[in-house]
């Protein structure tokens, strides 16, 4: 047995704090016994709030999907499943542009997501070096998140736009010529909305990284290194191992996130070109609180809650497997 | 039918609010419970106690203090009506207007676009106001027929036209002086108009930055097109779309041109366009009256002026909007506020000189053609063309369909400049799935 596995082993052994002994805490007298609904009086703010804010809309919004229901109309028939064969039915209007902003919202994530994942694993590499000004730069780093996407949307329209744009103008002083349509065309759009996100967002998921580097303990890499395990090898083999219940966390937000994409598509690109980054989110805000086709867009919210509980827990069964 | 009315309102009132899955934000909700109220009898001018209305619009713009100064310049004269009034982004607007109204927190009144009016109508938030026209002295001969029509829906009028705000060519003179052309003599047909935008961009200039991003900006530019080349947009019923046709086919065709001959670049915005504009970077603007007067006159230094659009098809068109007042239904009316009401409706009608400021030029007639509008130089050169004014027809849904699915229709063409007939087809089915849906959702109402 190496001496990383021993440590590991032990750790694994010993789990966290020492059992508790039998007789360690006085049993309660009848006086002081919690009534048996004392729970249930703890829990009944969070209930409440869970229940108005989370749980009756959701059934309401089920209901409502089974409805054409437009708020401001008095009738609003019973249509069954209707409005969730028409996201079925190819040649519907609201099927095309439904799938498209799912596609859209795919696509979304699969640009960002691996790039959200890598680029703050290694920022937080480096930032838990020991080097002056630390402080310092995991502040920067960590800066843009803390501003509204109003802002981020704003600033970068500026910076982006292609014919006034501040970029395409320090571009052409470079000697590009030819404008680059960085928020009307594609590849551009995509390389724009991941861009700004990545800069926007990466500081929060380098922080989460850095608190779970921070928990690793150093004996495994002084036992690794006595093995001798190189740079990379103790990255691959004591760092990413130790990481994984906060990976697995950063993934699952950063997937949902990334699906929940709107603000930037919405400020930056306003969907352009030809739709093509209207994402879901986007399409269900327009179809249900501007037009008020409520019933509709509930039934497309029920699809997107549907795929994305699908896949966080395939991510979760994922990596389990791997843990175990 | 009584039962099974009681009974959805329980289960609403039960569930108290409703929502998008939590994934669109949370919208609480209660059955709406219009009632059947009618309007009670109104004496000419009010001389009550003291009321405070509430006037909601989305004067958010340079228009909101013109309004408000009007508002207060009513107040001096009517003490004892004071009017508070809300502006909120416009589409924020057709959002809470009609929550307000059904929750029954409605304002007594409210300005609205004319293309808003009919869908506002069939929600039944609005009320019909035939009784009023008379007190607040509307009188068919002192408007346009386009204008007078624009009120009308299911035989009934729901509003007062305010104002009109043509799309108009706003022309910077020191460019087209610069190009070697008159800056007095604006084109004002299709061979004057390229003419002038050769001659511009033999002096280094796009002569007219054609935005292809923003949906407003581009659509309204196809829409007075579509109409000078004798095209409409929608079937006379409003049940399906028609701007496939070569009318239409051929306004989109001239705007891609535009961008293909050189004479406006690629993929610009409405805010490029007029940036380049007061840079004089830019020669010509289509766009309206409300939104260009004060921008452009706002700018130290900026040498402009506006005329009708010119004619590119075969006759002359433009789109235009309308502001129009409407009076938002009550649970019940109170007849002193009413009263107060009718009183501002008709003072601001008879006094929208005042209005014409903001940039959208009076809808009275006789108004248009005072003395005092005349020394306003833009705005009477915008009045110049409201003869050939166009509306969107009143079905209810329009607006949603024109923004939704034609306007980036024509903003996909532009940006990809794809063949322009298979773009409106694409379009017209789209519409015409919406246009249909329209038809049975308010036609039930």
């Amino acid at each position: 047995m190496t001496a990383i596995a021993a440590i590991a082993s032990r750790e694994r052994r010993t789990g966290g704090a020492p059992a508790p002994r039998a007789g360690l805490y006085p049993t309660p007298r009848s006086p002081h016994r919690p009534r048996p609904w004392t729970p249930y009086v703890f829990l009944a703010p969070f209930v409440l709030i869970f229940g108005t804010f989370v749980l009756v809309p959701a059934v309401a919004g089920l209901w409502m999907s089974l409805h054409n229901w437009d708020f401001f109309l008095p009738d609003r028939p019973f249509v069954g499943l209707q409005n969730y064969v028409d996201l079925f039915t190819p040649d519907a209007l609201v099927a095309q542009q439904f799938w498209e902003s799912m596609r859209a919202t795919g696509l979304f994530v699969v640009l960002s997501v691996p790039l959200l994942m890598a680029i703050p694993l290694g920022l937080a590499l480096l930032l838990n070096q020991r080097f002056r000004g630390r402080t310092f730069f995991r502040a920067v780093f960590f800066a843009p998140y803390v501003l509204g996407v109003s802002v981020v949307g704003l600033l970068w329209q500026y910076l982006l736009n292609g014919n006034t744009g501040l970029i395409n103008g320090y571009l052409a002083q470079l000697g590009v010529t030819e404008p680059v349509p960085w928020l009307t065309a594609t590849p551009w759009v995509w390389v724009s909305l991941v861009g700004v996100t990545v800069w926007w967002t990466m500081g929060f998921n380098s922080v989460v990284y850095l608190a779970g580097l921070q928990n690793v303990d150093e004996a495994l890499y002084d036992a690794a290194k006595v093995d001798g395990a190189s740079r990379w090898q103790q990255f691959v083999h004591v760092t990413i191992p130790q990481l994984r219940p906060v990976i697995l966390f950063v993934l699952t937000m950063t997937v949902l996130a990334s699906a929940n994409m709107f603000g930037q598509s919405y400020l930056l690109t306003g969907g352009n070109p030809s739709n093509e980054t209207r994402t879901a989110i986007m399409l269900i805000a327009d179809v249900g609180l501007e037009q008020f086709r409520m019933g509709l867009a509930a039934a497309m919210s029920y699809l997107l809650a549907l795929l994305l509980i699908v896949v966080s827990a395939l991510n979760f069964l994922f990596l389990r497997q791997k843990e175990s | 039918m009584e039962t099974s009315t009681f009974t959805r309102r329980a289960v609403l009132r039960a569930i108290g609010a409703a929502g998008l899955a939590g994934v669109a934000a949370a919208v609480t909700g209660c059955a709406p419970t219009i009632g059947t109220a009618a309007l009670p009898r109104i004496p000419a001018a009010y001389d009550g106690p003291p009321v405070r209305l509430k006037f909601w619009n989305g004067l958010t713009g340079g228009d909101g203090p013109v309004m408000r100064e009007l508002l207060a310049e009513f107040t001096r004269e009517h003490p004892n009506v004071r009017i508070d009034m809300y502006a909120l982004p416009w589409p924020d607007f057709y959002q809470k207007f009609p929550a307000a109204v059904t929750s029954g927190l409605a304002p007594d009144f409210a300005l609205m676009h004319n293309f808003q009016v009919a869908t506002n109508a069939a929600r039944k938030v609005i009320m019909p106001v035939d009784e009023i026209l008379q007190t607040v002295g509307l009188r068919e001969e002192d408007y346009l027929p386009v204008v007078w029509g624009s009120g009308v829906y299911r035989d009934q009028r729901w509003s007062l036209p305010l104002d009109m705000w043509p799309d108009s060519l706003f022309y910077n003179r020191r460019v087209l002086e610069r190009a070697g052309l008159d800056p007095d003599a604006p084109p004002a047909d299709r061979a004057a108009y390229e003419h002038a935008l050769d001659a511009l961009a033999s002096s280094g200039v796009r002569g007219h930055w054609l935005p292809a991003v923003d949906p407003q900006g581009v659509g309204r530019g196809f829409d007075s097109l579509l109409w000078q080349f004798g095209g409409e947009h929608y079937s006379g019923d409003g049940r399906a779309a028609t701007f496939a046709e070569q009318p239409g086919v051929d306004a989109l065709a001239w705007q891609q041109s535009l961008i293909r001959t050189g004479w406006s670049p690629r993929d610009v915005s409405g805010s490029d366009a007029s940036m380049a504009f007061k840079n004089d970077q830019n020669a010509f603007l289509w766009g309206g009256p409300g939104a260009f007067i004060n921008d452009l006159g706002s700018v130290e230094g900026l040498d402009w002026d506006v005329a009708p659009l010119p004619r590119i098809g075969t006759e002359q068109a433009a789109f235009s909007g309308s502001h129009q007042f409407v009076v938002a239904r009550q649970p019940r009316f109170d007849a002193d506020r009413l009263a107060a009401v009718v009183t501002f409706l008709g003072w601001i009608l008879a006094n929208s000189t005042g209005w014409a400021s903001a940039g959208p030029v009076p809808a009275r007639l006789p108004v248009l053609d005072s003395p005092e509008l005349a020394q306003m130089t833009a705005q009477s050169h915008v009045a110049g063309g409201v003869e050939h004014i166009r509306f969107y027809p009143l079905v209810p849904g329009i607006a949603e369909v024109q923004t939704s699915i034609l306007y980036p229709a024509i903003g996909d063409a532009l940006l990809s400049l794809g063949d322009p007939r298979a773009a409106l087809e694409t379009a017209t089915t789209q519409a015409s799935f919406l246009l249909q849906e329209n038809a049975e959702k308010y036609g039930r109402a």
